[in-house]
């Protein structure tokens, strides 16, 4: 499958290095460090509309995705692989890529938390893509013909 | 991630909490609460101010420590949360069932 497209058609103001991370929950370290790097450089200007609530959400979802790579995409395999992280600052909204070779995502994209029960009975997992998705304005996944994965997140900036 | 138990009285432990409770750390945390519990414990209040990041995995162990603590007749309260945990807890609707204290004293006392 193709990349879609997201309607962007500037270029992005700000694009760090993509970050190669193994697929360990160590790493999780060096993906934060990454995202107060990019905060760090934001342009002036900016920093009203990507306020610290916003970068907050941003980084939570993107951690949400991370995980999710890393449990899902990696969580059967005996040695981890590799998952590359590329953010870009446009003059609307902020993207997050993700690229990994993991096993395909046949999960549900759409907002889905687990069922209001009581508590004996709660799910303890499962909110992580709900969290994506309340989180940002657009997430979208594909399978490229050379079996990697890709996971785009976009958010807005707040109005 | 980081943390401290201090032991109250009337079965009361409060666990400070350091650092992220993510992915890489909610297993150790887990078991921490599983622990503190089968010595006795009943009420664990998880304090957080100093916790600065939290995703789905470390709010699924913060659940299963509810969980394990009500079948016991406890409860597990959370105290000084940041903002980050807070909208978590509102996007999740988990605020309902873990309702956020802002101290250690208004955990303890449940209100």
């Amino acid at each position: 499958m193709k990349r879609p497209q997201l309607g962007i058609k500037a270029d992005p103001v700000v694009a760090l290095p993509p970050l190669r991370l193994t697929a360990t929950s160590e790493e999780l370290t060096r993906f934060h460090a990454y995202l107060e790097e990019f905060w760090g450089k934001l342009p002036q200007g900016y920093s009203s509309a990507l306020n610290e609530q916003w970068q907050m959400l941003f980084t939570t979802a993107a951690a949400e995705i991370i995980s999710n790579i890393i449990t899902h995409a990696y969580g059967r395999s005996d040695c981890p692989g590799w998952i590359d992280f590329h953010l870009s600052l446009y003059t609307d909204c902020v993207t997050g890529e993700f690229t990994d070779r993991g096993i395909y995502w046949n999960g549900q994209l759409g907002p889905n938390l687990p069922s209001a029960v009581d508590i004996p009975q709660m799910a303890e997992s499962g909110r992580g893509m709900h969290i994506i998705q309340a989180a940002t304005d657009e997430l979208k996944y594909w399978r490229s013909n050379d079996d990697e994965n890709h996971w785009l997140v976009v958010k807005k900036f707040s109005q | 991630m980081d943390s401290k138990i201090e032991r109250g009285t009337d079965g009361l432990a409060i666990l400070h909490l350091t650092g992220r409770l993510d992915l890489a750390s909610a297993s150790n945390f887990k078991g921490q609460v599983t622990k503190l519990l089968e010595d006795g414990v009943s009420v664990v209040i998880l304090y957080l101010a100093e916790v600065s990041f939290v995703d789905s995995s470390g709010l699924g162990a913060i659940v299963g420590g509810l969980k394990a603590a009500r079948q016991r007749g406890g409860d597990l309260r959370l105290a000084g949360a940041q903002e980050q945990m807070l909208s978590l807890l509102e996007l999740t609707t988990l605020i309902s069932v873990l309702r956020p204290y802002a101290t250690i004293e208004e955990a303890a006392a449940g209100h």
